[in-house]
């Protein structure tokens, strides 16, 4: 099966789906295509973005694909403390570092939601931010968008900049746990993509090198560079 | 290179050896292709050092960054204030160190 098809496939199967990804990994336009893909299969597409994620995800994504508002039209953002996506005019605008008080609204607004696509932005920056509040959030939020039926949660997460215990944490929350690093020779990027955890047991531990153009993500096996 | 500029780079430096070890050397290698300065320009001009990283590796990961930066300074300012931008800790170090 090719990378993004697993994806789609492990994401629809089971949820949440994290994206565990390096800085210079391009997990900008991974999230394009997925949602690209998905986005039509759901009744709903719900995105939670924290600190400015979303507003810098769209920005970017908007430099390079022509159909980047098609893919995002409509969708029912939920900003947790906007500084500069105020401008996209989010449903909703959540103003607190509390991680409680923040699932709280989510719930209230979200829980009865099934057959949904959720996309969660930025609980990294947030994290970074208020390193305390991570390890209530996290499980708090998953709970949350996971009580409706058929519902497709994708997250994406920089671990890198977190200790190990918080790792550790978001890996045994992930149902499916995919990797993008970056590995850099002689100032060459090449990026990789690892199954770490999918239903697709066969594809556990599998890699890709993978190559982003404006049309698709070109994915070559582990042991082909070029 | 002024004690703000000092401080500044070396957090930067940090942030990038947690965060995105290795490419350090990509990012000082495109600074100084697209403006032939260094990591010092984020001190000179925040706004242009941040574009430069999110044409290099996108505005996301230039945001998280970012965060990491300010994270790893904010503390030690000792301000009151929160910080939210690159702009603002720039300003922050200048009014500390009245440069």
């Amino acid at each position: 099966m090719d990378p993004l098809e697993l994806m789609i496939a492990a994401s629809k199967r089971i949820a949440p789906t994290f994206l565990n990804y390096e800085i210079g990994s391009d997990v900008e336009s991974v999230i394009y295509h997925l949602i690209k893909r998905l986005r039509e299969d759901y009744e709903e597409f719900v995105i939670i973005s924290f600190q400015d994620a979303y507003f810098s995800i769209s920005r970017y994504l908007g430099a390079i694909y022509d159909d980047v508002h098609e893919v995002f039209r409509g969708a029912h953002l939920i900003s947790v403390n906007p500084y500069l996506e105020e401008e996209l005019k989010p449903r909703t605008s959540i103003k607190t570092k509390d991680a409680e008080i923040i699932v709280g609204r989510l719930g209230a607004e979200l829980r009865t939601k099934s057959n949904t696509l959720f996309l969660v932005l930025g609980l990294d920056l947030y994290g970074v931010k208020y390193p305390q509040e991570l390890p209530v959030i996290i499980p708090a939020i998953i709970r949350v968008l996971s009580s409706g039926g058929n519902n497709n949660i994708i997250i994406s997460f920089n671990t890198k900049i977190f200790p190990e215990s918080t790792t550790e944490m978001v890996n045994s929350f992930a149902l499916n746990l995919f990797k993008f690093e970056v590995e850099v020779e002689n100032s060459d990027i090449k990026r990789k993509f690892s199954v770490i955890r999918c239903p697709f047991v066969e594809y556990t531990l599998k890699s890709w090198y993978y190559t982003v153009t404006p049309k698709r993500l070109i994915f070559v096996s582990g042991s082909e560079k070029d | 290179m002024s004690k703000g500029q000092e401080i500044l780079v070396k957090a930067i430096s940090l942030a990038l050896k947690e965060v995105a070890p290795g490419l350090e050397a990509v990012l000082e290698a495109h600074l100084k292709a697209t403006m032939n300065k260094g990591l010092e320009v984020a001190y000179e001009n925040p706004k242009e050092f941040k574009e430069a990283v999110s044409k290099l590796f996108g505005e996301y990961s230039a945001r998280l960054l970012e965060m990491v930066i300010i994270n790893k300074l904010e503390g030690r300012l000792g301000g009151n204030a929160e910080i939210n931008s690159l702009e603002e800790l720039v300003e922050e170090i200048k009014n500390i160190y009245g440069e």
